[in-house]
């Protein structure tokens, strides 16, 4: 067991010596390499053996604690640290220098804040990790970049203002002053003491909830995400994506475990669910609209933010619920609901950064991200593109994949808790995120390549094993959910909800379905398939020829196609529905000013829910 | 935990059903084209055709066309088939007594249709014809418009059982189980006669989802764009497809008999399957005649109409289970 | 690696020359975007037969034969404008008989053709069963024309000067007895189309040419019918027995698929009629049925038919001998097939078949001219045979 301490500052160390890069070629990698494996390490050793304790620093108020949940939350970060670094070897090939230190800085910072269990001390490390991955946006330095960067910068620091106010509210409320102070915001003392029981208190963790839901992000607010992410180099994006979402997003759930013990309201529950079907159905309405590939990703980020959102507002909803009727069956909803979010987290962070990484490496190898300019890459980069296959296909929840596993929990644990219309607007949700992705996948990898991609070659290898290693766990977890459940999901559920039930008497949980079975019984169709191909035997088959060229009528190239301009291009899909996105899409101006009113508009709209004393 | 012995004897039962599930198909396929025929002032195609079809496809030589993508052209349509054959396997035909482990859920039921789906919008891009990527843009459209009120008329039977409390319950055997006695007088206790509206919703998208008029053909319509993703498919291979397609006959009626028509619910073993398929040849005569009598629409109907009346439909049922009325 | 080749979002579907839902040969170059068509290029020509040409080189009675196999659906058309030309040029007055004969032919030839195009509308937008029982129905027209004139279709009745077959009194009651049939089929049929929501859904409001446009690119027929302008040739320049008969001109407002259906439909029971008003004539008027043909002095003529496509045109010009120097022929299928280019953008890609098939192309007769292009100096012209075997020489 290693004290959280320590790996910050080996990090925080590692960054300052990258230094040493500006003179060593490559020093600068293996130190990365080096100091984010040890962290990755760290971690997974403090996951086989901790006893929950509270860190060394405890004296300053810096009450790092280990257990199940702020585990799970520094291995998001740390793997996919680890995995980030390992794909930027290649990716980056310009300033990688203070590329390294940021990358190092932020790294430090997030897995300082997963562990803190102190809501100050995660208020500071979310502003360092913030101002750190500015840089990261910006790491180009092109107009574009530092237009993402600054943006980013602006809502974030806006967001958090509300923070601080909060954060006041409740030094106010705790009459603690001086230093010592700083210990009234250790989670253990919120939740025993009883200081946030007032209005002033609900109120103060309210507004806490709405700059951290920023980060999330959740939907009226998420603009920044997008601009941010398409801005940054790919790497960055999925450090975004897979972890700083995550990491940065927890204290809402911390919050969220805090609301579970002061809110004994059913409406504040359902509006937080509300929030996350309404993010996952817009964002991925608005996902559809989107030709830039990483665009694309990321408002598909939003909606699966969304899911996860959901899950953890049905598992409040269920602990409502109990403490209504204190039938003790709605913990059972309440966990499943809670360990459905959190599976949906991490696979999230998994097949997002496949994504992520896929989307970098076809822009390293091709030069651009417009989804109607790409055609036919399966032929020139085959790894990128199956391994693209998997992650879209996970993220569509198709079965046997981890996505499906997660969602399929969620929809159990909303219908469960009696609202199964959430359920449908998340199935429906995933149908979209389905045409979103098969029209991806279909204008980038599938049919025809226009003519300059004959010059394309496959990705570096070191680009494309983070991705494989990724795609290896969106299948695992797939079949096997049970192993992710058991040994990460359920210890973090325990901290959020101590009354949870354990894995096998809850029905929700213990995954019911038999996945194996049914992975069995699809790999039996497949044989009979083949058997049937095969079955006349002989001959071989015939090779392609111009006979074989795509039938079009016989003008084009009398009478087989061989042209580029009848390359349909993602355009085919957006027919039925094209002046929805394209009103969607003029609702996302780019403007930060017009995204601050929005966010102000939603804040009072919550707020004033309060006030009339709905929430 | 499952032994070994578990996994053979579930095997052993997945060949039977599909078994059950082919000759069901072929016989309601052979009816459904008799029948449309006769409306038709045609004679019709003797019993055999329908598989005869299939089997001459299997005599035909292999081939990938130059521009397709050979690993998914020809994995599609293995998927195709492997899908509906799970899915054949999943609905019970017709008993609430459906062994234990394979009570499949009805959103897993709802994924696996989206993934028979998914196998045509690949092999339609695959491929690399024109015909095949506009045919699977059109699949894509169906399966988003066709997918919101197909899945609140699955759920509803379900729902209905739970009434939103926490002993609720989404396999598909105790939706069956739940239709036993009567409703009114002496109507059976069906969940076509108590939300009527969501089961027409449920049988439009099912309609639909079996290639019939008015909206079913239009991701093939042949004389828009050939024959839509399947432009570029020939000999075994398509032969593999028109055989997935050949179980629609089977798993889309069952699905309708086992959630809106009680199954073959209230006799004992060799009955329940032959009130069953009964009642699933009745649903197949019933499609047969919307879809004789009807023209087809274009896609962007299809897209208002699932997401307006028949939305309404479904939702109108949802309401009434959530209300409790 | 950079790509710098922009491509457009919108891309090109290949309709034709051989596509499912077109009968014959053409080839419209469809650019798209997702579905919906943004402009549209139309080639002709893919079945040149050089027909006139062939004219020149045969006598007039043989020639009756050569344009009768112009079309196979509008036989009787061609031959009666030809024949009508031929007359005209030869001063041959029609027996009072033949001329109802002819409008018979030529009324159950219309009912004939507009039950096919009828049929073929209805499988184009997916209403299988509709055409099935559309063309069950065409049977009886071709069972009457059977009858009458010993085929199907080219039914070889016109000559110059008359008709070759008389009608037996006996069978005029037997053909009644079909019409009346074919009324009752053309009334389902009309109801079916009007009522029906799908047919309805996929015609109203598709593919409209605008009253203006069509006045300008000179469309005729059943497609200038639907756009409100009543042109007609057996009103406006009576041939035949048209000039005695009372019939209506079926028109419609809108322009659209549905206004092409409802005209054609209601023309359908107008040529009922006036078979029906031909038989009850056949019954009294006897006298011969063939007018004596002397020769054929120099000059030239035009005639015109109202083809049940519209205005069909052949032009004759005379040496004195019995061949004739130069024959042209005018299909409205040649005028019509333009009016594609002004309907078919915005329209839906599904709608492509079923607007092509609205204005009922003929491509059979419309390809009897080449199209040349010259690729240095890009020149579309026109020409004969002669011209062309000169040029490729």
């Amino acid at each position: 067991m290693i004290d959280p301490a320590i790996i910050i500052i080996v990090l925080y160390l590692a960054a300052a010596l990258t230094l040493i890069g500006l003179r060593v070629k490559r020093a600068n990698d293996v130190i990365s390499i080096l100091a984010t494996g040890f962290a990755l390490l760290a971690v997974i050793l403090n996951f086989l053996l901790f006893p929950p304790w509270i860190s060394l620093p405890g004296i300053l108020g810096l009450d790092f604690t280990v257990n199940g949940y702020t585990n799970l939350i520094a291995l998001i970060a740390t793997f996919i640290g680890f995995l980030v670094v390992m794909y930027s070897i290649r990716y980056i090939e310009h300033r990688k220098s203070s590329y390294s230190v940021f990358v190092l800085l932020t790294m430090g910072s997030l897995v300082g804040m997963a562990y803190s269990w102190n809501l100050f001390w995660v208020f500071v490390f979310a502003e360092l990790a913030t101002i750190t991955s500015t840089f990261l946006i910006a790491h180009h330095f092109k107009t574009t970049s530092l237009e993402g960067g600054i943006k980013y910068l602006i809502i974030q620091f806006f967001a958090s203002i509300f923070v601080i106010v909060g954060l006041g509210l409740i030094y106010q409320e705790a009459q603690v002053f001086g230093y010592a102070g700083i210990g009234v915001f250790s989670i253990e003392f919120l939740l025993t003491s009883g200081i946030l029981t007032g209005f002033i208190g609900k109120l103060s963790l309210f507004l806490i909830f709405l700059g951290f839901l920023v980060k999330v992000p959740s939907f009226p607010i998420h603009t920044w995400l997008p601009d941010a992410s398409t801005a940054a180099p790919a790497s960055i994006s999925t450090l975004l994506h897979a972890m700083m979402i995550k990491v940065a997003g927890m204290p809402a759930f911390l919050i969220l475990l805090l609301f579970y013990s002061f809110f004994i309201s059913v409406t504040f529950w359902v509006v937080i669910c509300s929030l996350g079907v309404l993010t996952m159905l817009v964002c991925v309405i608005i996902a559809f609209a989107q030709d830039d590939l990483k665009r694309l990703l990321a408002f598909d980020s939003v909606s699966q933010m969304g899911y996860v959102i959901l899950g953890l507002g049905i598992g409040g909803l269920a602990i409502t619920y109990y403490s209504l009727s204190a039938d003790s069956l709605w913990l059972v909803v309440a966990a499943g609901g809670i360990t459905a979010g959190l599976f949906h987290l991490l696979n999230h962070s998994l097949f997002k950064s496949v994504l992520f990484f896929s989307a970098g490496a076809i822009e390293h190898e091709t030069g651009t991200r417009d989804i109607n300019k790409l055609g036919g890459l399966l032929q020139a980069m085959p790894t990128t593109g199956y391994v693209m296959l998997i992650g879209s296909l996970a993220i569509a929840g198709v079965p046997l994949l981890n996505g499906f596993t997660s969602k399929w929990m969620i929809y159990n644990a909303c219908i469960a808790a009696g609202q199964p219309a959430f359920a449908l607007i998340a199935i429906f949700t995933s149908a979209l995120t389905f045409a979103v992705f098969l029209r991806l996948l279909c204008s980038v990898f599938l049919g025809q390549a226009p003519g300059t991609y004959d010059k394309v070659h496959p990705a570096p290898k070191i680009m494309v094993v983070p991705s494989l290693i990724l795609a290896a766990g969106c299948i695992l977890f797939g079949f096997l959910p049970q192993i992710a459940l058991v040994l990460l999901i359920f210890p973090a559920t325990v901290v959020l909800l101590p009354t949870a039930i354990p894995p096998p008497m809850n029905p929700l949980f213990w995954v019911s379905l038999d996945l194996f079975l049914l992975a069995t019984l699809l790999f039996i169709g497949l044989i009979v398939g083949y058997v049937l191909y095969r079955i006349k035997g002989g001959a071989q088959p015939i090779k392609a020829d111009e006979k074989t060229m795509p039938f079009t009528g016989g003008a084009l190239k009398d009478p087989y196609l061989k042209v580029d301009e009848a390359r349909p291009a993602s355009t085919v899909f957006s027919h039925p529905f094209k002046p929805l996105l394209n009103g969607f899409r003029r609702t996302h101006t780019g403007l930060v000013n017009f995204y601050i009113v929005w966010f102000v508009l939603f804040a009072l709209l919550l707020l004033s829910l309060l006030f009339v004393g709905w929430i | 935990m499952q032994t070994v012995f578990d996994y053979l004897f579930i095997i052993a039962l997945y060949f039977a059903v599909i078994g059950l599930a082919f000759f069901f198909s072929w016989g309601a396929s052979w009816v459904f084209r008799k029948l449309s025929a006769r409306l038709q002032a045609r004679r019709g195609p003797p019993a055999y055709q329908p598989i005869a079809d299939i089997i001459k496809l299997f005599g035909k030589e292999r081939f990938t066309p130059a521009l397709s993508n050979k690993f998914l052209y020809i994995l599609s349509p293995l998927l195709a088939l492997s899908a509906i054959l799970i899915l054949s396997f999943m609905i019970p035909p017709g008993t609430p007594l459906w062994p234990g482990p394979l009570a499949f859920d009805l959103i897993v039921i709802l994924y696996f249709s989206v993934m028979f789906s998914l196998a045509f919008v690949i092999a339609g891009w695959a491929s690399g014809s024109t015909w095949g990527k506009i045919g699977a843009s059109r699949e894509v459209v169906m399966i988003l418009s066709v997918e919101l009120p197909l899945a609140i008329a699955l759920l509803i039977p379900s729902l209905a059982l739970a009434r939103g409390g926490f002993s609720f319950s989404l396999s598909i055997t105790d939706v069956i189980s739940a239709q036993q006695g009567t409703f009114i007088w002496i109507l059976p206790n069906w969940f076509l006669f108590r939300y009527p509206l969501a089961a027409i919703a449920l049988f439009l998208t099912l309609l639909t989802k079996s290639w019939m008029r008015p909206f079913g053909d239009i991701p093939e319509a042949e004389q828009e764009i050939f024959a839509g993703s399947l432009t570029e498919y020939g000999g075994p291979l398509l032969g593999i497809f028109e055989l997935a397609r050949l179980f629609r006959f089977y798993v889309f009626t069952a699905l309708f008999v086992d959630l809106y028509l009680g199954g073959g619910v209230g006799f004992v073993f060799p009955f329940d399957l032959l009130i069953f398929l009964a009642k699933c040849l009745v649903i197949v005569i019933l499609m047969t005649i919307v879809h004789v009598a009807s023209a087809r629409y274009r896609i962007s109907h299809v897209f208002k109409w699932f997401l307006t009346v028949c939305l309404a439909f479904a939702l109108f049922s949802l309401i009434r289970v959530l209300v409790g009325f | 690696m950079q790509i710098d080749k922009v491509t457009a979002p919108e891309y090109v579907v290949p309709l034709g020359p051989f596509h499912p839902a077109l009968l014959e040969g053409e080839y419209f170059k469809l650019k798209v975007e997702g579905e919906k068509v943004l402009d549209v290029d139309l080639k002709l020509g893919y079945n040149y037969r050089g027909i006139m040409k062939l004219a020149e080189s045969r006598s007039y009675h043989q020639n009756i034969y050569l344009f009768e196999r112009v079309c196979g659906i509008c036989s009787a058309a061609h031959t009666t404008a030809y024949t009508q030309t031929a007359e005209m040029l030869g001063g041959i007055e029609l027996p009072d008989r033949a001329r109802y004969i002819r409008t018979l032919i030529a009324e159950l030839e219309r009912i004939h053709s507009h039950l096919l195009w009828a049929g073929v509308g209805m499988e184009l937008i997916g209403f299988k069963t509709l055409f099935m029982l559309i063309w069950r129905d065409r049977e009886h027209v071709l069972d009457v024309l059977e009858a009458i004139s010993g085929n199907r279709q080219h039914y070889a009745m016109n000559t110059i000067g008359g008709v070759r077959k008389d009608i037996d009194k006996d069978m005029i009651p037997k053909i009644e007895e079909k019409l009346k049939l074919l009324h009752k089929a053309t009334e389902t049929a009309t109801k079916a189309v009007l009522e029906d929501g799908g047919i309805r859904a996929r015609t109203k409001g598709i593919g409209t040419l605008d009253k203006e446009i069509a006045r300008k690119i000179c469309v005729v027929g059943p497609v200038a019918r639907a756009t409100g302008m009543a042109i007609d040739v057996r009103k406006d320049d009576p041939y035949a027995a048209y000039d005695e008969i009372p019939f209506d001109i079926i028109t419609a407002e809108g322009g659209d698929i549905l206004s092409m259906a409802i005209v054609r439909l209601g023309e359908l029971v107008e040529s009922v009629k006036i078979s029906q008003f031909c038989l009850d004539k056949l019954k009294t008027v006897g006298g011969p049925i063939r007018a004596e043909v002397k020769e054929f002095p120099t000059g030239e003529a035009v005639g015109r038919v109202e083809a049940p496509r519209g205005e069909l045109m052949y032009y004759l010009v005379s040496n004195g001998t019995n061949i004739p120097e130069r024959a042209r022929v005018r299909t409205p299928s040649y005028l019509n097939d333009y009016a594609l280019l002004f309907m078919l953008p915005g329209e839906s890609l599904a709608d492509v078949p079923i607007t092509v098939a609205s204005v009922d192309p003929c491509m059979a007769c419309t390809d009897r001219m080449c199209s040349v292009t010259d690729h240095r100096i890009q020149i579309h012209k026109t020409g004969t045979l002669r011209d062309l075997s000169k040029s490729f020489r």
